[in-house]
Formats: structure tokens, C-alpha cells, sequence
């Protein structure tokens, strides 16, 4: 479970990214989080990843009070979300198979339990046959689908993907949201960033809006603009 | 078995992290094992020399000559006075009287192969002194203080009948040897301590460009929850194999400039001339082993430590 009560962040240069957020997402929901660029969807994540402090208000995080977590805990929080990024991030001196396997080793996974999961979850996400591969070797849906394959592996709670399809064809990027939906239906939360409007009226989900750090709507389906805020 | 798994893991990141920069790495070695060396060979040579100063058999004496005016009674007077000094003062180990004539069988004694010529010389016109022979404590014995031994040479010129300039010790060449150990070490401490900060500078600068190029995957490991402890480890291990590979060859390296460099070109006589070479003998290298070993791997982990905790500190925010 996730809830911002009243959050406000302002970065250290005074610019005010996030202005009185009061959200609240619940075990196994799946939202988009839309908005215009610089409206404040990164800074939400970083909120969460508690990469940045809240300047004031409070917010819970998969059990974990933001406002309190010793610097020691923070690692453990951040095992509850597994990340998707637009960039895919993924290690190009590494194969599909190390990349995965990477993000368990460096939790203290041990390397039967990696013998086992990774496989598993390359399996998830339908890339059994690429282990061996490099990241430059694959399409971006491919590597997308690596990416979400690494988020996976150390089951977290909540997946949280920034722009999933910024960077894939369209007719793939639908792929990748299908993949979300079915992890979604896994039992995860699962928190989509995006652009697309496309891809937002397609499923008929909850739909958070936000506007120069302003919840502007909350809803379910549609893509709403910044006009219609 | 995870806690196994898990150190193996780190030791060949830290490994792997070695070759990544393998000159930079060859270097934080090169310059630690050089600190070592000095610091072992200074302490080596400056014991060495200790240990022959004070296995000098007379040197731990004070020998007071008397005047031929003095009568037995004068004698006997100066006797008790160094008996009560003796008790006064815990400086004075033992004492000895000898006669001019038991001065003159010493002599002769002593003389061996040259003793002819002293055969001329008999009780008659022996021209040997009274002398007494004041043994104080020993310089290897830690109560040792040089201002005791002077302060008690201070005594002595005040018993009656005693000259000062008849006094006679080596106080002199102890304390010369002495201050040139002192100054030896002095300079042994301050090359170390330059060194060593030399070292843990380049330890610090290799590991930091260690870091520099595994900062995506440092980036990426906070992400996904790795602790602080697992980021940091393969690079203090980086550290410590440093040090301890440091260690190990300079123990090596100084068995080799001990034995073959120091003891053969101290004792060889064709260099330093027969006196000096029959003068000096050296401890073995295994009286230095133990010490060495314990003293280098201390420094190695030291530096090794230190240089990688504080290449990692600015790094590692939450
Ligand atoms: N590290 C930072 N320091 C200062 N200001 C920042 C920082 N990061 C972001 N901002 C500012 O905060 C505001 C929100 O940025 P944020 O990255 O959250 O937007 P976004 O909604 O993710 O945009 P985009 O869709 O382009 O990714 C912007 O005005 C941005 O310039
Ligand atoms: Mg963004």
C-alpha cells in the first residue's frame, strides 16, 4: 500500500516539483500516472524510492513510514518495488541471463535460489531463448522485457515503470503493457508512467493526472489533458 | 552456506576490481612495500647495532683510577664510601678493588702474544695505579636512565680523593650510538608515516577509479536495495588484498636484503677491514620474522582499509 498525505517537495534550487499530493494506491491496484513533462511524475517515484525527502507531509511505502526509515532500512524498502525505466538500463558487458541475475546477487540472493528464479522469470516475460544474449543483440522490446525481467526477480510488491514505452515501436509497446497486465494480475501493484494516450484509453484503468505538481483528476480510464483538468 | 557464497562473491569482485586497474593497483603495491621496507630495514639495522652496544662487556663500567699518594688507609676510606654509595643508590650493581699489582697481572693477562714487553715491569717499579671498578646497572635493563649513571659519577667525583678527570667511562660512546639510533629512528618514523600516506593516497585514487567505472552498476544496486555493506565490501577487500600482498612481499624481500645485502656487507672484510667485521655480529633474520610479518600485514591492512573507506564514503549515499 502506498499513501501520500499532503506531500509537498521542493528541490534544493526552490523548485517546487510536488505541491499537497493525497494519494492513496492499494495492494494490487494498477494506475497510470499521466501529466505534461516537468509536471512531477519522476519526483513522485523518487519520493517512494526515497532517493529525495518529502518537504513536508507524510507517506507510506509497502509498510514503511518514509518520515521515520533509518538509513539502514532503506535498502529493504527498496526491495519492495522493482523498476522499469524508459532507458531500459540494462548492463551492456552483461548477458540477458547476468543482467537478471545481477539485481538478485546484489540483494544477497544465493546462487541456487539465481539458478532458479531467473530462468523462471526470462520464462514470465518469454525470453528463455535469449539467455545468452547481449543487450545490443536484442530490439527495444526485447530489452524492455529484460528490464521487466530483472524488476521481477526479487519479488517486490510493487513495480513501478517510468515511460515503459518511450523508447519501443508502438506495435511492441503493447507487448510490454500486456506483460504489466499480467504481472498485474500476479497480484502485484503496478504504478505505469506515461505519454501514451493511446496506450491509456486502451485499458480501462485508474487514471491519476497530475499537472505542474497537482493531482489535477484521479479516475478510472481516459486520458485526461491538461484542458480538461 | 549463503554467508559463504556471498564472501566468495565479494572476494572476486574484489579480485576482478584489482585487475580492472592492474598499474594502478602494481603501484599502491609498489610504494606500500617500499614504507615496509624502509621501516623494517631501519628497525633491523637500528637493533642490530643496540644489541652489539650493549653486549659490550665493559661498557656498563666505571673505572676510577687512584693516585700513587694515597695510602692504604686513604684507600680503605674511598672503599667505604662506595659501599655506602652502593647502598644509598640501586645504580651501583657491584664494585672491585685492585691493587696496582693486581693491575699489572691483568695487564699481562690481557696483553697475550705482546706480554714481553711488560716484562720488565714487576711489582717494583709497576707503574699501574689502584683502581676501582664500579659495574651499574645494565643498558639492556629497563630501569636504565642515562642521568642515573651520571648522577652517580657525580657522587663519585665528591668522595674524597677522587679526581674527576681519574674517573673514566664509556658513557661517551654509548650515548653517541645511542643519539645516532635515535636520529635513525626518528627518521625511520617520518619516512614511514610520508610513505604510508603516499600509499593509502594511491590505494585511494586506484579504488576511487574502480569506483568511477562501476558507478552505473553502483547506481543501479541502490536502486534495487543493495546494502551499503554489500556495495562496499569488494572494495575495502580490494583494499586489504592490496595490503596483504604488500605484507607478504616485503617480509620476502626484506629476508633477502637482510641476509644477503646488510650481513655480507657489514661482515665483509675486504669492505669494512677485519676490526670492525669481527666487532659486529648480526641476530638472524628469525629473531626479525615474527615481528616483521605482524608489523607489515598491521600496515597493509591499515592502509588498505583506511584508503578504501574513505574512497567509498562520498560515494555512498543512501
Ligand atoms: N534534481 C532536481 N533538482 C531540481 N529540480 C528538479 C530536479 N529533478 C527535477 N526537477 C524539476 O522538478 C520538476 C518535476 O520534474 P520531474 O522529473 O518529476 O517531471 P516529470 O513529470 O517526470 O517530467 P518528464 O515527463 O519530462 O519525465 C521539473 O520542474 C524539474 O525541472
Ligand atoms: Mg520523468
Amino acid at each position: 500500500m502506498i499513501e501520500f498525505k499532503n506531500v509537498s517537495m521542493v528541490y534544493e534550487n526552490n523548485t517546487v516539483a510536488l505541491k499537497n499530493i493525497n494519494l492513496r494506491i492499494e495492494d494490487g491496484e494498477f494506475v497510470f500516472i499521466v501529466g505534461h513533462s516537468g509536471a512531477g511524475k519522476t519526483t513522485l517515484t523518487k519520493l517512494l524510492l526515497r532517493e529525495e525527502k518529502v518537504t513536508s507531509g507524510k507517506l507510506h511505502v509497502n509498510g514503511y513510514n518514509l518520515e521515520k526509515i533509518k538509513e539502514r532500512k532503506i535498502p529493504y524498502l527498496r526491495r519492495t518495488m522493482g523498476f522499469v525505466f524508459q532507458d531500459f538500463r540494462l548492463f551492456e558487458n552483461k548477458t540477458v541471463y547476468e543482467n537478471v541475475a545481477f539485481a538478485m546477487r546484489v540483494v544477497g540472493g544465493s546462487p541456487s535460489l539465481i539458478r532458479k528464479r531467473v530462468p523462471f522469470f526470462l520464462n514470465v516475460v518469454g525470453l528463455s531463448d535469449k539467455y545468452r544474449c547481449f543487450p545490443r543483440q536484442l530490439s527495444g522490446g526485447e530489452q524492455q522485457r529484460v528490464a521487466l525481467a530483472r524488476a521481477l526477480v526479487n519479488n517486490p510488491q510493487t513495480i513501478i515503470a517510468d515511460e515503459p514505452t518511450g523508447n519501443i515501436d508502438p506495435e511492441l509497446s503493447h507487448e510490454i503493457m500486456e506483460l504489466l497486465m499480467k504481472i498485474n494480475r500476479l497480484g502485484k501493484t503496478v504504478i505505469v508512467i506515461t505519454h501514451d494516450r493511446s496506450i491509456v484509453e486502451r485499458y480501462k484503468k485508474r487514471v491519476i493526472t497530475i499537472s505542474d505538481g497537482v493531482i489535477t483528476s484521479d479516475k478510472i480510464g481516459g486520458y485526461f489533458t491538461d484542458e480538461d483538468a | 552456506m549463503k554467508m559463504l557464497s556471498t564472501f566468495l562473491y565479494h572476494l572476486r569482485q574484489g579480485i576482478v576490481g584489482i585487475f580492472r586497474n592492474g598499474i594502478m593497483s602494481i603501484t599502491s603495491s609498489l610504494v606500500l612495500i617500499s614504507c615496509m621496507i624502509i621501516v623494517g630495514t631501519f628497525y633491523m639495522i637500528i637493533d642490530n647495532i643496540d644489541r652489539n652496544l650493549k653486549s659490550i662487556d665493559d661498557i656498563n663500567i666505571i673505572t676510577i683510577y687512584l693516585s700513587d699518594d694515597l695510602t692504604d688507609e686513604q684507600i680503605d676510606k674511598i672503599e667505604a664510601d662506595i659501599k655506602a654509595l652502593q647502598q644509598e643508590l640501586n645504580t651501583i650493581k657491584s664494585y672491585q678493588r685492585f691493587s696496582k699489582a693486581d693491575n699489572l697481572r691483568r695487564y699481562k693477562e690481557r696483553a697475550g702474544a705482546d706480554a714481553e714487553f711488560l716484562e720488565q715491569y714487576t711489582d717494583e717499579n709497576n707503574p699501574l695505579p689502584n683502581s676501582f671498578e664500579i659495574r651499574f646497572t645494565s643498558f639492556s635493563d629497563p630501569n636504565f636512565k642515562m642521568e642515573d649513571i651520571y648522577a652517580l659519577k657525580n657522587r663519585l667525583d665528591q668522595i674524597e680523593n677522587i679526581e674527576s678527570k681519574d674517573i673514566k667511562e664509556n658513557l661517551t660512546l654509548y650515548s653517541k650510538v645511542t643519539s645516532v639510533n635515535n636520529t635513525l629512528t626518528i627518521i625511520a618514523i617520518w619516512m614511514m608515516l610520508i610513505l604510508l600516506l603516499v600509499s593509502i593516497f594511491i590505494i585511494y585514487i586506484t579504488i576511487k577509479l574502480g569506483m568511477h567505472s562501476r558507478r552505473h552498476e553502483i547506481t543501479f544496486m541502490r536502486y534495487v536495495g543493495a546494502t551499503k555493506s554489500f556495495i562496499r565490501t569488494p572494495f575495502i577487500i580490494e583494499g586489504i588484498i592490496i595490503g596483504l600482498f604488500s605484507a607478504g612481499l616485503s617480509v620476502l624481500a626484506e629476508y633477502y636484503i637482510y641476509t644477503y645485502l646488510i650481513m655480507d656487507i657489514l661482515t665483509d672484510k675486504a669492505l669494512v677491514g677485519a676490526e670492525t667485521s669481527s666487532l659486529i655480529t648480526f641476530a638472524p633474520f628469525g629473531d626479525y620474522i615474527k615481528l616483521l610479518a605482524i608489523a607489515f600485514v598491521g600496515l597493509g591492512l591499515f592502509a588498505g582499509i583506511v584508503a578504501s573507506s574513505l574512497s567509498i564514503k562520498k560515494y555512498l549515499k543512501a
